[in-house]
């Protein structure tokens, strides 16, 4: 059977004007969702990003069929947001926070997988098959006959992650898939999520707190605050459009002085803001060390960096741009909103 | 109402006798608490205790006028008979299943180390409860009672010795939470961290069967008669039912001859119940202790 | 308004099922059966445990039978035989059968809740009704053998005998009072998102069975012990109906005739197997639709609250 996976503009998602608000006992309502308008491509990654209580979760429980929304309309893999969520519920995969959400401790990690097997309509050999296939795309091979318990925490996301790609469904919705993870299970789950958008084509939507892994998965962002849509953007166009100031820690050789006016001259790159060292100033002309540099546009400022240092005969130790945070981008979406004539995601 | 911190948050001025049956009173009340915290739920565990009564005031009636010839040492009424067993025997459970609950629900909602904390410990939310289930249980059962002395029936013998008959409710009451606390240090001694715990589950078993509970010990078969005499409910039932129901008073060599090993019974149980759960807790702490790890 | 082909970066769709026919759904519910009894398998303690509950459940009223030797023909009436444990055996299989139907899909659907994975069986092509139905396998494996075991002790030990010449009748009424029950469980179950009972006692099921089935449906005594009020109450719950049907059937000496239920004698018309018959077909008739139709309704209540599952 075909799948009639996307809009006729195709769009895997595309829905107007959504809202949500949840009955409170003896308080009213609870506004979650306020008029959102979302549009995503077949085959994208969109970052869902928003602080806690953003509506993230409750955006992605609408797209996925399993909360119906007090307004709004569209279409999801081009089924009818209100009237074929069933259909919608059908065709698309989802991973809980929580990795053991789905996983019975009872059972082996290949006995996981063959119960919900049958679930998503695999049977026999096919599916024998694609349980094979998965655990080896997973790394999970050598730990198919363990327990679940028995298991580090990443190696569960990672059989969570199983779990949802055995249904091979062409919209996948990760809800904060590295939560809890140690660096090592960021870096496998990160890289099982790039591989599987950029060979199978899946149309993934994340949501996350770390803006750095939206950066590197992500090819669009959408920020989400008390509810509201605020922005939705490529994510290079977004960082961009927002100017973020991110600093850059720049490292002489040991002991090699920086040159006189280093300060000004540095400030007068293009995309500098500002320039600070991070020993006292005295020390840094003296005996060198490490100076921080903050820029608005890492293109720009990083190539005019390294040839300023090159034209000073310096010896460069190292360089290191820090991470943007999703606490950054909130207060320059707050200070842009404080600017009414620029443009907005 | 205090919160459960509220158990060891101001130890100092609560260390002593007084200060643990304060923080006895505040589990208890908690329990209590927990009860009430879905509006239908004290009705409906009110009427589940109840219903019990009621299935066994209905066999009592079906079987009333073949089974009371052989109760003649009580009185002479099987009717009677099951029913005071009955109401007796439901508020012995509440004491019997009591502390492997508390201890249990204490140690998956993760509680359990924070009372070790406190000065009272475990002890005080192991008793309050214990103390609450059993205040509970005797309340509904008093009402079922006058129910069926009202409109079921049933009657006593008029001039009960009251303060014997408090005293044998006591003395088996205190048997059960013994065997009770017995059983919840399986908890740690035997790894038993869900369902029940092999001492009051058999012990449970035995009581229906062999303790003249339900069946009249003269129809007990031999084999299992000799079980009887180790039942604390076998001589606190007993000695209940010949207070209530044949009128006998402290001069009875009846009563005297089941009320004495009921006492040593209560002892021996509520000893075993101190001293196995203290060293359960000792031993756990021990091998790594007494929460649990997520 | 959809394209006609997936875009040649979407996966391969084969697993996707064609239509929502309930027989697609049957490889899930053997999914569902294969791990429960998997589970079921690795708890051999808690075997032993319920085989020793049911023995000692017969050995308790085989011994109060002791106290009516001789007199069960007097005390059990015309309908139901000559022989207590027979009565008994009947009473306890029949009570743990319906209480099976009736009880579980509640605690089925709390633990969904509560373990996250409801949202996840409802990301399926499945029905919302199959993972309700595969869930319950594991109760249906640890209570539906205690049949044998029942009908085993009883007959092995404590003098049961039965009469099999009727067993497909016998079998009919037991798929009549298993599907009645099983309509109250939905009922029951729905409660869980209609009423939002989420912890604590549910009153659907406390009060159909843990009252008016315990006190009144006559699973230990007949209910001819019972006020006449409380007679007419029992009339309005299936139990009542297969205790008396099953034990007309299979009790020795039992009189098919012979009236006992309030409404077998308000039937004069109808012998009081036909009562029960058409009583249980009625209550079915009547329960499984309205159970069907809550438990859907409660599904798409919690789908406009967003409590389908908590995930924590």
């Amino acid at each position: 059977m075909a799948i009639d996976a996307v809009t006729p503009e195709g769009a895997a998602i595309d829905v107007r004007g959504v809202s949500k608000a949840y009955p409170r006992a003896r308080h009213g309502q609870t506004l979650a969702l306020r008029d959102v308008t979302l549009r995503v491509a077949a085959g994208a990654t969109l970052g869902l990003l928003g602080p806690n209580g953003a509506g993230k979760t409750s955006l992605i429980k609408i797209l996925a069929g399993l909360l119906r929304p007090d307004a709004g309309s569209g279409q999801v893999l081009g089924y009818d947001l209100l009237r074929q969520h069933n259909r919608i519920r059908a065709h698309v995969g989802l991973v809980a926070p929580t990795a053991d959400v789905g996983i019975d401790n009872n059972l082996t990690v290949r006995q996981n997988l063959a119960f919900w097997a049958p679930i998503y309509g695999l049977r026999g050999a096919p599916a024998r098959a694609r349980i094979d296939g998965l655990l080896g795309r997973l790394g999970l091979e050598d730990k198919a006959d363990f327990w679940p318990m028995h298991i580090s925490a990443g190696q569960r996301q990672r059989l969570a992650l199983a779990r949802s790609l055995l249904a091979e469904t062409p919209l996948l919705f990760l809800d904060e898939p590295t939560n809890k993870l140690d660096l090592e299970g960021v870096r496998s789950v990160r890289q099982m999520i790039a591989e599987l958008n950029r060979e199978q084509g899946v149309t993934i939507v994340l949501t996350t707190h770390v803006m750095e892994e939206a950066e590197e998965l992500c090819g669009e962002i959408a920020l989400l605050n008390q509810g509201a849509l605020i922005a939705h953007q490529p994510t290079g166009d977004l960082l961009r459009s927002l100017r973020l100031a991110r600093p850059i820690t720049v490292a002489l050789r040991p002991h090699e002085p920086w040159p006189d006016h280093w300060q000004t001259e540095l400030a007068a790159l293009p995309g500098v803001t500002a320039v600070a060292p991070v020993a006292p100033v005295a020390s840094v002309a003296s005996e060198g060390g490490a100076v921080r540099v903050e820029s608005v546009d890492l293109r720009a400022s990083t190539p005019a960096l390294l040839g300023w240092i090159e034209r000073h005969g310096l010896s460069l130790s190292s360089m290191r741009a820090e991470p943007v945070t999703l606490t950054d981008v909130f207060a320059a979406l707050a200070s842009r909103e404080g600017e009414p004539s620029e443009a907005k995601g | 109402m205090r919160s459960v911190s509220g158990i060891g948050a101001t130890e100092q001025q609560r260390a002593g006798l007084a200060g643990f049956l304060r923080a006895c009173w505040v589990a208890g009340w908690l329990a209590y608490r927990n009860l009430r915290y879905y509006p239908s739920n004290l009705v409906l565990a009110g009427a589940q205790e109840l219903t019990t009564v009621g299935v066994w005031y209905f066999v009592g009636r079906f079987l009333d006028s073949s089974a009371s010839r052989e109760v003649g040492q009580y009185g002479g009424n099987y009717l009677a008979y099951v029913i005071v067993g009955v109401l007796l025997n439901q508020v012995c459970l509440s004491a019997l299943n009591g502390p492997f609950t508390t201890i249990s629900e204490a140690f998956w909602d993760k509680r359990l180390e924070t009372y070790r904390l406190s000065i009272h410990g475990i002890w005080a939310n192991v008793l309050g409860r214990l103390g609450w289930d059993v205040l509970f249980s005797t309340a509904l059962q008093a009402v079922a009672l006058w129910f069926i002395l009202q409109f079921g029936g049933v009657s006593l013998r008029a001039g009960v010795n009251a303060p014997l008959v408090a005293l044998a409710c006591l003395l088996l009451a205190l048997a059960n939470a013994g065997l009770g606390i017995a059983g919840a240090s399986l908890f740690f001694l035997l790894e038993v961290k869900s369902g029940q715990d092999p001492i009051t589950w058999g012990y449970r078993y035995l009581v229906m069967l062999a303790s003249g509970l339900y069946i009249p010990l003269a129809v007990v078969p031999g084999w299992l008669r000799w079980l009887s005499g180790a039942l604390p409910q076998t001589y606190g039932l007993a000695a209940v039912r010949l207070l209530v129901l044949t009128g006998a008073d402290w001069r009875s060599a009846a009563l005297w001859g089941n009320l004495a090993p009921l006492f040593i019974a209560a002892l021996i149980c509520a000893l075993s119940g101190y001293g196995l759960l203290t060293l359960a807790l000792r031993r756990a702490e021990r091998a790594g202790g007494i929460g649990v790890v997520v | 308004m959809r394209t006609t082909a997936p875009p040649p970066s979407l996966p391969p769709s084969s697993s996707q099922p064609s239509s929502q026919a309930w027989w697609r759904d049957l490889p899930a519910l053997w999914a569902f059966g294969l791990r429960e009894y998997r589970i079921w398998q690795s708890y051999r303690v808690n075997q032993a445990l319920w085989i020793t509950n049911l023995f000692v459940t017969t050995l308790l009223f085989f011994l109060l039978g002791e106290t009516i030797a001789g007199q069960a023909q007097r005390l059990l009436g015309p309908a139901y035989g000559n022989n207590y444990m027979s009565f008994i055996v009947i009473g306890v299989t029949v009570n743990v059968f319906i209480n099976t139907n009736l009880s579980d899909p509640y605690i089925r659907i709390q633990r969904s809740y509560f373990n996250g994975t409801m949202d996840l069986f409802l990301l399926s092509p499945m029905s919302i009704y199959t993972p309700l139905l595969g869930l319950m396998t594991k109760s249906i494996l640890d209570d539906y053998p205690r049949l044998f075991f029942t009908f085993g002790f009883g007959m092995l030990f404590f003098g049961a005998t039965f009469n099999f010449a009727s067993w497909p009748l016998a079998l009919g009424f037991t798929a009549l009072f298993l599907a009645a029950g099983f309509g109250l469980g939905m009922l029951s179950a729905s409660s869980f998102y209609l009423l939002d009972i989420k912890k604590g006692t549910e009153p659907v099921q406390f009060v159909v069975q843990q009252v008016l089935a315990t006190l009144l449906a006559g699973a230990y005594y007949p209910v001819t012990v019972l006020p006449k009020p409380l007679q007419w109450l029992a009339c309005l719950i299936p139990h009542t109906y297969a205790f008396d049907a099953l034990r007309r059937l299979l009790d020795p000496g039992a009189q098919v005739a012979a009236p006992v239920l309030p409404i077998q004698y308000a039937l004069p018309g109808l012998s009081p197997l036909a009562v029960d018959g058409l009583a249980l077909l009625a209550l079915t008739v009547i329960l499984l639709p309205l159970g069907v139709l809550a438990y859907g309704r409660g599904i798409e209540r919690a789908r406009r609250q967003g409590t389908l599952t908590r995930w924590q």
